[in-house]
């Protein structure tokens, strides 16, 4: 344990004392800031136009009325949605979208709640611009960049050093294969993390500062339109610890191809896994295959509710036993591979 | 420290005085070998035989065993690609063999894997070190995976190779002379009981091949470290080597000791006489002295064991042949090694 401590603080330093991490940390600090910026300006164009779902809203509406004239509206486009009246195109909202709307909505009646009031994970609501939608939002899109450099880092550290040999200048120190390729995947994954949770605290002082801290409560869904609703802070601490989870997974799966193939091959690889995640989650979403759902982290949030089961088929703790099973097995054949491995 | 300290004082004058001659490895009987490496083989494989060590592939190390006394400076000669670097890779524990175990006093470099590297220095073919940063970064960096050395030592280290005007640059500007340098500071500065050196003088300047062979010399002597080192250079192989290993296509060949190179070199000699009748020269020699001789135009090459060189002459002149010219070519170590990799 005291070689790992040793050779992951080296490689922390490493990390944070190179260009390329600061050179990351601007660049997704300044997308960042862009997206914000867009943001404040769409709040202020949308601000003035009426409610659409409810046409006159000069009426005034009880949180439960309101609920109910939202619910009568999604059903009447449901059954058109569903007789085929209307054609749902991509990019338009989804039957399981509009089920899961009228869910809400319900949920909404029987509480008592104001359905304005509250917010979804990772979609800007649009008309009810909130410090913790705008928190929970930019989030996802930090964390998205803050992936994408773990991948070039990790890239960088393991098959990177392979490659051009300064890893062969490392292993010839008393430091066991083993310790060192945990402690370069545990410093790639604490210094990404660390970056990902300085922004989240900087976005929400940005959101207490441009939105006043209004803060809604966040709403989940499940697959089988199961609500539950969650303080919103409680929401980014889960949104923290997914993409912590999302992280250790992309980063794992870099290292691990980084034994088998180039530099290279270690960062396109992975690359492009993730920047096609969604596309082949939504790919392979028709096959009724079940665990597609455990690409988009989102989902994992729907846990939360009474049944638990964020995917058709598979509870929460399936998700993460699953997952666990994943992550040891790649783990495992790693540190056997890289054992066996002949360095250049 | 302080004893580190003095080696640096030390070694500072006698860098620039002449070589002395080394008389201290005369006899090598090895009592009990201190690095011991026994039957090592290693196939390069591609793909899945790798794990079913089966299938063809490209032979690195076939059956090697050899058994290196503690303070012995012990060099490995062979033709690129006989496996030289293979054999020190598996010492270190770079490549992992397919059978075959290595031991360096009593530990096991598989099994004792951070005990048996902490007592190795090495410089492993080309040295590569991070080129974005210093030189003075690279070395506190390995110095850190070392276990942590003071300070001063690095810096005794980096006066020692005389790299103190540029350690503060990046590595990406060294000559490959100065990298050297800095593979070797980075070799030598925990103090190892096994240097090992890959290839240590190629790139440097004459200054820097006496600079090293003497520092080579300085840690055998002061500190008792074994030396195991590769090169191609072979004077530098006859000059510093105590025993040479010859290798080829991956086999251990011979394993000479520096006594042996040496009568080796001195018992044979060329002889190139150049005469008017080099043909019945030729057959006088062969028929009198039964050595092997050669004809060049007006030149005949003649390979001499032992002395008689003044008899061969002698016995030309009385044969009333004429000699224009008498040259003797003792054997270098450069045929010897060709001979032996052959």
């Amino acid at each position: 344990m005291k070689g790992f401590f040793t050779v992951f603080s080296l490689e922390c330093k490493k990390v944070f004392s190179s260009k390329g991490f600061w050179i990351f940390a601007i660049v997704i600090l300044a997308l960042c800031l862009i997206i914000t910026a867009t943001f404040s300006w769409l709040g202020e164009a949308l601000e003035g136009m009426d409610d659409s779902v409810l046409g006159d809203t000069t009426v005034e509406l009880s949180p439960g009325e309101m609920a109910e004239a939202y619910r009568l509206q999604l059903n009447e486009y449901l059954a058109l949605v569903e007789s085929g009246q209307v054609e749902v195109k991509p990019g338009d909202t989804t039957e399981t979208e509009l089920r899961n709307m009228i869910a809400i909505c319900e949920y909404c009646q029987e509480h008592g709640v104001d359905i304005n009031k509250l917010i979804t994970l990772g979609s800007l609501g649009s008309l009810n611009m909130s410090s913790s939608d705008y928190v929970t939002t930019m989030m996802q899109v930090a964390f998205s960049f803050v992936i994408i450099m773990a991948i070039v880092l990790a890239a960088r550290c393991f098959a990177g050093e392979l490659e051009d040999g300064t890893m062969r200048m490392q292993l010839t120190r008393p430091v066991k294969r083993g310790v060192l390729l945990s402690a370069k995947y545990t410093a790639t994954f604490v210094s990404s993390m660390t970056l990902g949770i300085v922004f989240t605290v900087l976005f929400m002082v940005i959101g207490a500062i441009a939105f006043n801290g209004t803060t809604y409560d966040v709403v989940l869904v499940d697959a089988y339109q199961n609500v539950a609703v969650i303080n919103p802070y409680a929401a980014i601490c889960l949104l923290v610890l997914f993409n912590a989870v999302a992280l250790a997974v992309v980063i794992q799966f870099t290292v691990f191809v980084g034994t088998f193939f180039t530099k290279t091959g270690s960062l396109a690889i992975p690359l492009v896994l993730y920047l096609f995640a969604d596309t082949v989650a939504a790919l392979l979403y028709n096959t009724g295959i079940p665990f597609v759902g455990l690409f988009t982290n989102l989902n994992w949030a729907a846990g939360l509710t009474p049944t638990g089961a964020p995917i058709r088929g598979m509870s929460i703790y399936s998700m993460i036993a699953v997952t666990t099973v994943w992550f040891a097995a790649m783990t495992a054949i790693n540190h056997i591979a890289f054992e066996k491995r002949d360095l250049k | 420290m302080e004893e580190f300290s003095e080696l640096v004082k030390a070694a500072q004058p006698e860098v620039r005085s002449e070589a002395k001659p080394e008389t201290k490895a005369e006899n090598y009987e090895i009592k009990e070998p201190y690095l011991s490496i026994k039957h090592v083989s290693k196939v390069f494989r591609k793909g899945i035989s790798r794990l079913t060590k089966k299938g063809d592939g490209i032979t690195a190390l076939d059956d090697v065993s050899l058994d290196i006394g503690k303070g012995e400076i012990f060099g490995i000669l062979g033709p690129n690609g006989a496996g030289k670097s293979t054999l020190i890779k598996a010492v270190t524990g770079l490549v992992v063999p397919d059978s075959g175990e290595v031991k360096l006093g009593g530990l096991d470099c598989k099994k004792d894997k951070e005990a048996f590297m902490a007592k190795i220095g090495a410089q492993i073919e080309t040295p590569v070190f991070f080129n974005k940063r210093t030189g003075w970064w690279n070395l506190n960096y390995l110095a850190r995976l070392q276990g942590g050395l003071p300070e001063q030592r690095i810096r005794d280290i980096v006066d020692i190779v005389g790299l103190t005007d540029r350690i503060n640059t990046r590595v990406g500007t060294y000559s490959m002379g100065m990298r050297q340098r800095l593979g070797i500071a980075q070799a030598i500065m925990h103090k190892p009981e096994l240097l090992i050196l890959d290839e240590p003088i190629n790139g440097l300047d004459p200054d820097g091949i006496v600079q090293v062979r003497e520092l080579i010399r300085k840690l055998r002597d002061e500190y008792g470290t074994t030396v195991l080192f590769s090169s191609h250079i072979l004077g530098e192989m006859q000059t510093l080597c105590d025993r040479v290993a010859f290798i080829a296509r991956g086999r251990l060949v011979a394993v000479k000791t520096k006594k042996e190179i040496e009568q080796g070199l001195g018992d044979t000699s060329i002889l190139a006489i150049v005469c008017d009748e080099p043909n019945r020269a030729g057959a006088l020699v062969g028929e009198k002295f039964g050595f092997r001789t050669k004809v060049q135009g007006t030149t005949l090459y003649v390979e001499v064991k032992g002395g008689n060189i003044a008899e061969i002459n002698k016995t030309l002149i009385e044969n009333g042949i004429s000699v224009m010219s008498f040259n003797v070519k003792t054997r270098t170590l450069e045929e010897m090694y060709k001979e032996l990799t052959k």
